[in-house]
């Protein structure tokens, strides 16, 4: 066993997740004259988020679209804000998302291009424009970060966030963790903090995203920041039953639709207008209600894909391609069969909850900016990869600018050593609960459909109930038998705060919106629930409220209507019960 | 279920999916391959097993990585800081980036873990061993000795211990107190030592009830040049230069020197006369400088301290003239490769010049000296000796070091010291030697391993080097870290330790250089469906 040895690293501004948001933050932190930048990955850099896996589409916003109509889309659309939105932020999202296009181009990124030369964008899921990536470009990140002066520290797992004098919601100064494959505690003190460690994705049945463990959530609500709007993320992705594979957004991009037990096209009944391009959560309920209806499995069916199609995909996404070919369904440049779908339980990506922040990605602790997916995102902007990018290149600025601006800072012993206890613990115990354990209990508390997909009160209770129940009997005693057991010990405790701060959320919102789906409440309440839910920890327990939305402010305004939310409508139209 | 199998056959243990997976599910084995050795350790004459103590120093546990590089060489502060390191020649990083910074590395571990040497061992046996000669091959061979519970003499005919370590190498490249360190922890071990006993005869010494004696004497005698002039005033051989500064008894120098050899003793005391006072020192070898027998590293600190060359010039006469003196040289032009691989220099004719110098010293090799009252067989000036054992012609009668091979390197002499030992142990136990030559790692990690630089421990400034203050710094532990971190482990594989957390992404089989991995697509249904 390794030498524990203790490793501090001074910098000016630390960038906690090396994924498209974190890169971004680093490179252009250093642009902005930071300084000492140290970006923090818990894997490779370039390898170990879940822009790596990212399923070749980003939402490009280009001068000359018609920016009314797009800004209308995102705010009020069904499938989108369904009213909730930050008008300040909707503004920012969309008008750099243009300019993050194209660093990424400089970057090395290549776009899908058309013959004239201009990047070719595709309809694709829940969104009109989209670019379409050729190739991963992760590496390319990746490789423009090293060409900088940023300081890559790989294969770090951080657990917890250093603040002046100790204090609970004090100034971040730093943050602390091991290095996973050494053990080494590792200390990094710095002006200004960048969170970019991605969602949380609870480690499901889906490929590409079991590294993302909330650890951008649970750290700053640990150190007193202010979340919130957990509930309306899409927790929901589609994904082949028997195996896992990324690569929906491309899939559907390219023509493949959903066939449920009958051969019907159900989304024509759900979303006659968007049919597959309907979003993730959407795509999930729908299938939950034709299980409702004993119509299931669902398929996906892209067998009269034509060859162009099928090599896109080759050159798109490798991953999906290996494990469609080894599957036997893609068979040269043909897709041979329709593949069995299932709703996976797969995180907070692309929207919803996280730490707030203002438009600066500042959030409520001095000295800590939040990027991408561990930032709170109720609204539907340009997300996922656009709104990481943006995030990222606007946290790493601000930072800078912080870190510039304020003075030096000094890490309080007694908390470092604090820490390093709690780093450690796990592996320190001579017994306990393996951290498998809790993530498969987890699951089985939260994935079977009426639980989350189609909620109601009681059953939310009672997985909160259980998820509680864990967290207090056996996240405490945690046992780590080395240290990629000790990453997972931390992963697991990790997943369930967040699983607890989500179901928490769902539970206060009393309405069905988007992803918040219950049977208990059918509607989406725009006279009562234009609001957000926020959450912090105080006194050591966790408080839940809610704002209201300045209303008179928005520059378009919901109507004040409650309504039948539009899955529910189409199964009472369908005679599917529920209730 | 995941990430299935990885093809012994093509994984070459370059770490692309340890690195690489997301899931951190993929480790790398560095025990598999036990009986293959990497190529460092292959190129190491003494054996030592750089790849296994690296991997100690990676997991931060310096103490236990000194103690097995103690267990396979006595002396590692010296060779840490003066071997010529073959096995960084032979580094399998070198085809990537640079080669591991071994030598560093073993100084490191060395410095860092002074507790670590071994204590004295109970005397097993009762033949007493004398060993002639306290040089690295004498101390090698009384250490292991000593260490198998053999009573063990060192007869030392200088009134210092450590022969050439002491006489011969420059406080500037070697410490005195990291040598006295070195060679206390050979006396620890407890062999006894005689210092200024010079062993003229050998029948003595059997007489007097020792049972076998190796011969560690190695080449204290300068060879001459064999021209005019070489016995003017001024002129000097190498290693007495050396001794007499070494032993504190050389005064200081003035105006210009001449160095006539290419050698490490033609180095050391170009670099030594710079720093004693010379004010021009320059070193003149017939051949070039790629093919100066010195280490590299010192022919290149030389030059940066501005020591001058003058290559290709084979001086044919010396002579005083206005109370200076003068070498006259003939250019000389490289012909073709001679048996030890180098190009032979041949005369340019009539192409004489003169380099005037207010001394010459003159390192153009050394020999053993051997009195021929041994009744030894030698050749060419060196001690005969069978290849496995290093027995002489003499029963009961060794040899090892320089005095068998000519001048050498530290590391060379240890070896030889070390594999005399054996051959004592065999001789007075009446076994036979066992000779095993271990396979090589045949395929080292080449493609996917990331460019990481070197790491070099810091240099004395140019300026500062007016003293014999020591010219290169050690590793900080965290530098040691560093560059532990480089090392590839040659002959490691990729082994696949937490299988069921596996997320079947594929990016370890797509990124897999030698393409050894398969996954397969389908998970075990252990984690629920919504239904």
């Amino acid at each position: 066993m390794f030498n524990r040895w203790t490793r501090q690293v001074n910098c000016d501004v630390l960038v906690i997740g090396g994924g498209l948001g974190g890169t971004f933050a680093a490179i252009k932190a250093e642009e902005a004259g930071a300084g000492k930048v140290v970006l923090v990955s818990k894997g490779k850099l370039g390898k170990d988020s879940v822009s790596t896996f990212a399923a070749g589409v980003m939402s490009v916003i280009m001068p000359g679209d018609d920016f009314e109509a797009e800004f209308r889309n995102y705010a009020l659309g069904e499938w989108s804000g369904a009213g909730i939105y930050d008008p300040a932020w909707l503004k920012i999202a969309m008008e750099e998302n243009y300019d993050r296009v194209r660093d990424m181009e400089s970057y090395g990124v290549q776009w899908a291009r058309k013959p004239d030369g201009q990047i070719e964008r595709r309809a694709a899921r829940g969104v009109v424009l989209k670019g379409t990536f050729m190739k991963p470009f992760m590496d390319a990140m990746a490789n423009k970060v090293r060409s900088t002066s940023v300081e890559v520290a790989g294969h770090i797992m951080l657990t917890g966030l250093l603040t002046e004098n100790g204090q609970t919601s004090g100034r971040v100064v730093g943050a602390v963790g091991f290095d996973t494959r050494t053990g080494d505690f590792c200390v990094f003190k710095a002006r200004a903090v960048v969170m970019a460690a991605g969602g949380c994705s609870f480690k499901p049945r889906f490929a590409g995203c079991s590294m993302s463990t909330g650890d951008g959530y649970t750290l700053p609500y640990r150190a007193g920041a202010k979340m919130g709007s957990f509930e309306l993320g899409h927790f929901h992705q589609m994904s082949a039953a028997a195996f896992d594979t990324a690569g929906m957004n491309l899939f559907v991009a390219l023509g493949g639709h959903f066939i449920n037990a009958r051969g019907e096209r159900f989304m024509q009944d759900y979303f006659p207008n968007l049919v597959e391009f309907a979003d993730l959560t959407s795509v999930s309920q729908a299938s939950a209600m034709e299980m409702r209806a004993g119509r299931t499995p669902v398929y996906l069916d892209m067998t009269h894909f034509p060859p162009a199609s099928v090599n896109r995909i080759r050159t798109a996404l490798r991953s999906p391609t290996k494990a469609l070919e080894r599957m036997g369904i893609m068979v040269g440049d043909k897709i041979v069969s329709p593949i069995e779908y299932a709703p996976c339980f797969r995180g907070t990506y692309s929207m919803g909850g996280g730490i707030v922040t203002d438009i600066e990605c500042a959030t409520s602790l001095p000295g800590l900016y939040a990027v991408g997916d561990s930032r709170c995102r109720p609204e539907q902007e340009p997300a996922a990869l656009a709104g990481a990018a943006v995030t990222g290149a606007r946290a790493g600025i601000f930072a800078a600018r912080f870190a510039k601006e304020s003075g030096d800072v000094e890490i309080d012993r007694g908390q470092l050593e604090e820490l390093e206890g709690f780093t450690f613990a796990p592996m320190e115990r001579q017994d306990g609960i393996e951290p498998d354990h809790i993530i498969t209990e987890n699951l089985e508390t939260i994935v079977p459909y009426e639980v989350v997909l189609i909620a109601r009160g009681e059953r939310l209770e009672k997985a909160l109930k259980e998820v509680r129940r864990i967290q207090r009997e056996e996240v405490s005693i945690l046992y780590a038998s080395d240290l990629h057991y000790l990453r997972m010990a931390h992963e697991a405790a990790n997943i369930l705060l967040t699983t607890e701060m989500y179901l928490n959320s769902y539970l206060t919102r009393k309405e069905s919106r988007r992803a918040c789906f219950r049977e208990d409440y059918p509607y989406t309440d725009n006279i009562n629930w234009l609001r957000n839910t926020r959450l912090k920890l105080e006194k050591g327990e966790m408080q839940i409220w809610t704002e209201e939305l300045p209303y008179d402010s928005l520059p378009l305004k919901p109507e004040r209507t409650k309504r039948l939310h539009p899955i529910f409508e189409v199964a009472r139209r369908k005679g599917i019960p529920w209730g | 279920m995941g990430i299935r199998k990885v093809n012994y056959e093509r994984c070459t243990g370059c770490a692309t999916c340890v690195e690489e997976c997301p899931m951190d599910v993929i480790r790398l084995d560095r025990s598999i391959n036990k009986d293959e050795m990497p190529p460092c350790q292959a190129a190491c004459p003494a054996g030592m097993s750089m790849r296994d103590y690296i991997y100690l120093v990676v997991q931060r546990r310096f103490e236990e990585a000194a103690a097995l590089v103690r267990n396979t060489l006595v002396l590692p502060g010296v060779t840490g800081r003066v071997c010529f390191h073959p096995c960084e020649e032979d580094c399998a990083r070198r085809k990537v980036d640079e080669a591991v910074n071994i030598r560093s590395l073993e100084r490191f571990v060395t410095d860092y873990a002074l507790e670590s040497a071994p204590g004295p061992v109970p005397k097993l046996h009762n033949e007493k061993i004398a060993v002639v000669g306290s040089g690295p091959c004498g101390l090698a061979a009384a250490s292991e000795l000593a260490r198998k519970g053999y009573p063990v003499t060192v007869f030392e005919a200088l009134p210092v211990l450590g022969g050439m370590l002491r006489a011969g190498i420059p406080e500037y490249r070697l410490p005195r107190d990291v040598l006295e360190r070195e060679i206390d922890s050979v006396i620890e071990l407890g062999v006894k030592t005689l210092t200024s006993t010079p062993v003229c005869d050998l029948e003595s010494l059997f007489a007097t009830g020792y049972k076998a004696v190796l011969l560690a004497i190695g080449a204290a005698k300068s060879r001459n040049l064999a021209i005019p002039g070489e016995d003017a005033t001024g002129v000097a051989y190498g290693l007495d230069f050396l001794r007499d500064f070494n032993l504190g008894k050389g005064s200081r120098l003035e105006g210009k020197v001449a160095v006539i050899g290419g050698g490490n003793v033609a180095v050391d005391a170009a670099r030594l006369a710079l720093r004693t006072g010379a004010s021009q020192v320059t070193i003149i070898y017939r051949r070039s400088r790629a093919e100066m027998p010195a280490i590299k590293e010192e022919v290149k600190e030389a030059l940066a301290e501005g020591v001058r060359t003058k290559f290709l010039a084979a001086p044919v006469q010396i002579t005083r003239e206005n109370g200076g003196l003068c070498v006259t040289c003939t250019r000389m032009k490289l012909g073709k490769k001679g048996a030890d691989g180098r190009r032979q220099p041949e005369p340019v004719p009539d192409s004489e010049f003169d380099i005037t110098a207010d001394r010459v010293i003159i390192a153009a090799g050394e020999e053993a000296e051997v009195p021929s009252k041994w009744g030894l067989k030698l050749k060419r000036g060196a001690i005969t000796t069978d290849p496995t054992t290093l027995a002489t012609s003499r029963r009961g009668v060794f040899a090892g070091g320089d005095a068998v091979t000519g001048p050498g390197y530290v590391i060379q002499a240890i070896a030889s010291g070390k594999k005399a030992a054996a051959g004592i142990n065999c001789y007075l136990r009446g076994e036979q030697p066992g000779f095993e030559e271990a396979r090589r790692v045949n395929k080292p990690p080449l493609k996917g391993v990331d460019k990481k630089a070197r790491n070099t421990a810091a240099h004395l400034g140019i300026a500062e080097r007016r003293n014999q203050a020591e010219v290169e710094a050690g590793f900080s532990p965290e530098m040691a870290l560093k560059e532990a971190d480089r090392c590839m482990a040659c002959g490691s594989k990729a082994f696949i330790k937490y299988l069921r957390d596996c997320m079947t992404c594929f990016l370890c089989e797509i990124d897999c250089p030698e393409e050894a991995i398969y996954v397969s697509p389908e998970r075990e249904r252990r984690k629920p469906l919504p239904w």
